[in-house]
């Protein structure tokens, strides 16, 4: 059905109507064309994630400086995480937000907190198909744990770390 | 859980704060912003989520992601309720609501759409359990779609950020801003959104310095760190936020007539003379305007030439004039529908727990 006639017909419905229509009309897309959409909805990998934690707005800044200087002319490859809401604005690299601990914190239950970042981490890591991953800052032992594959619960204790062998 | 949408300026955040900060305390708010006014919002004591805007992605990449983190962010924080402020619904937020249906969702929408604009905004009000309607001053006037549109629409009065009482005197806000007392205070803000925020600004200042040292001059800035603009020399700026808190400061503001602007300026009583942006894709600032100066309540510039501008000066600068302003807004003033906003949201959480069948 052309575009405009869809668009001008959807208008007149009412909204439940046009909620079932909507859904027929997604059913009726070919499989093909469904299948080149969800290929195109990848997002390109990002070859350098960085997670700046704890650090200050300059800080920030001057680690997203390093990696544009590492990334070129390919800033798109380059993300930043960090709990510093100092964004980078167009045309830098990739950024995302996780809230602080302390606004968390205010509001919701402190032992949740750690769970939370490493779900966030791992949740954007995929999104952007991050190649390789480096911690900069105050990073938390949980998050460093679940960081390098290590599973732990909200209400866990890190596992207790083993005093070197006897000389 | 709001979310806005990235915008030119401030105002869809200034909304969902303004509506936020009336829910009751046992309703906690989450803002998720596409804008970089997330500092600001963080600053406001709101606990807030980013999505960075579509920049290098493609539009189908951006949306993907966008889907996913949503649902993300519905499982983390189970809102009740989710209210988007914007006027064209993201595809990949499209998507969510429909893959959670476990939610109320709402369109904070404002009208004054511009004739014949936003029919394919339109065709997406389906995916909302309810439209919020942030009123417009010149709603008379509307002539856009949204006023054919009314299924599921709460209308409440223009949401404003602050409300009256919230305003500092004009002792204290001139004290604030470093100003004599007994001058001619004059705000600029051309608008934010405006290319031309920079030429159109000078231009005032230039014309403005023309009376001498009884007009004090005050060039707002905005707040957000990438729409800072170079201004003419010596020149007094403020980048507080919200800035209607120092407006008793102000005897005038030359400003831009973007909703929110517009809406604080007639609301709380400054005499203005407004620029409209005849080149925005929906809102109608034009005709917004020109409203405004029909009810006696502002002025309107509309052709940019220097003999209007000249004549709408001449006006604003005569302190009779002025008051009468400032009478004919009082006679035709507004409450402020935040609270209305809210009490719609309190609704439809207390819907979303009763569960399906009491709704």
């Amino acid at each position: 059905m052309p575009r405009r006639i869809y668009l001008a017909l959807i208008s007149r419905l009412s909204r439940k109507q046009a909620k079932r229509l909507q859904s027929i009309v997604m059913a009726l897309r070919p499989r093909a064309r469904r299948r080149a959409a969800a290929l195109a909805a990848l997002t390109p990998e990002v070859h350098l994630m960085c997670i700046a934690w704890g650090v200050d707005r300059a800080e920030l800044e001057r680690i997203r400086d390093r990696m544009l200087a590492i990334g070129g002319r390919r800033p798109e490859r380059m993300l930043v995480v960090s709990d510093c809401d100092a964004l980078f604005g167009k045309g830098s690299c990739h950024f995302e937000y996780i809230p602080a601990r302390a606004e968390w914190e205010q509001r919701f239950d402190p032992a949740d907190y750690d769970g939370f970042v490493a779900r966030r981490i791992s949740e954007i890591a995929v999104s952007f198909r991050a190649r390789r991953v480096v911690a900069l800052g105050e990073i938390p032992e949980p998050l460093l744990y679940s960081l390098a594959g290590k599973k732990i619960g909200p209400a866990e204790e890190p596992p207790a770390l083993e005093p070197p062998p006897a000389a | 859980m709001f979310i806005t949408s990235n915008g030119f300026g401030l105002g869809h955040v200034t909304r969902c704060m303004a509506i936020s900060r009336r829910l009751p305390p046992e309703i906690e708010p989450i803002i998720f912003t596409l804008s970089e006014a997330l500092p600001i919002v963080r600053r406001q004591g709101f606990y807030a989520e980013y999505f960075a805007s579509r920049d290098s992605e493609t539009a189908d990449q951006w949306n993907g992601r966008l889907r996913t983190r949503l649902l993300a962010t519905f499982e983390q924080y189970d809102p009740a309720v989710v209210v988007f402020d914007g006027t064209h619904s993201y595809r990949g937020m499209r998507e969510a609501f429909e893959e959670d249906p476990s939610r109320k969702y709402v369109w904070s929408r404002r009208g004054m759409w511009r004739p014949g604009g936003g029919v394919s905004n339109l065709t997406f009000t389906s995916y909302f359990d309810a439209v919020i309607e942030p009123g417009e001053f010149a709603h008379e006037v509307d002539q856009g779609l949204t006023t054919q549109h009314r299924e599921g629409v709460t209308m409440v009065e223009p949401i404003l950020f602050c409300d009256q009482e919230e305003l500092l005197s004009r002792e204290q806000a001139e004290a604030e801003l470093d100003l004599e007392p007994g001058g001619v205070n004059v705000l600029i803000q051309p608008g934010w959104e405006n290319d031309q925020y920079t030429p159109t600004g000078t231009r005032f200042v230039e014309r403005l310095r023309r009376e001498g040292d009884r007009v004090q001059i005050v060039v707002a800035q905005s707040p957000l760190k990438s729409r800072s603009v170079p201004l003419p020399a010596g020149l007094k700026t403020v980048s507080t936020y919200p800035l209607a808190r120092v407006y008793r400061a102000f005897d005038l503001s030359v400003s831009g007539a973007g909703y929110n602007i517009f809406h604080e300026l007639v609301g709380y009583q400054v005499p203005a003379l407004f620029i409209p942006n005849a080149g925005t894709p929906l809102d109608d600032q034009v005709a917004r305007t020109r409203y405004a100066q029909e009810k006696g309540v502002a002025r309107s510039w509309e052709d940019g030439a220097e003999e209007s501008l000249e004549e709408h000066l001449e006006l604003l600068l005569d302190p009779a004039e002025r008051a009468r302003m400032r009478d004919r807004a009082a006679a035709l003033s507004f409450g402020n529908g935040a609270a209305g906003a809210a009490a719609r949201i309190v609704e439809l959480v207390e819907q979303r727990e009763a569960g399906p069948e009491d709704a």
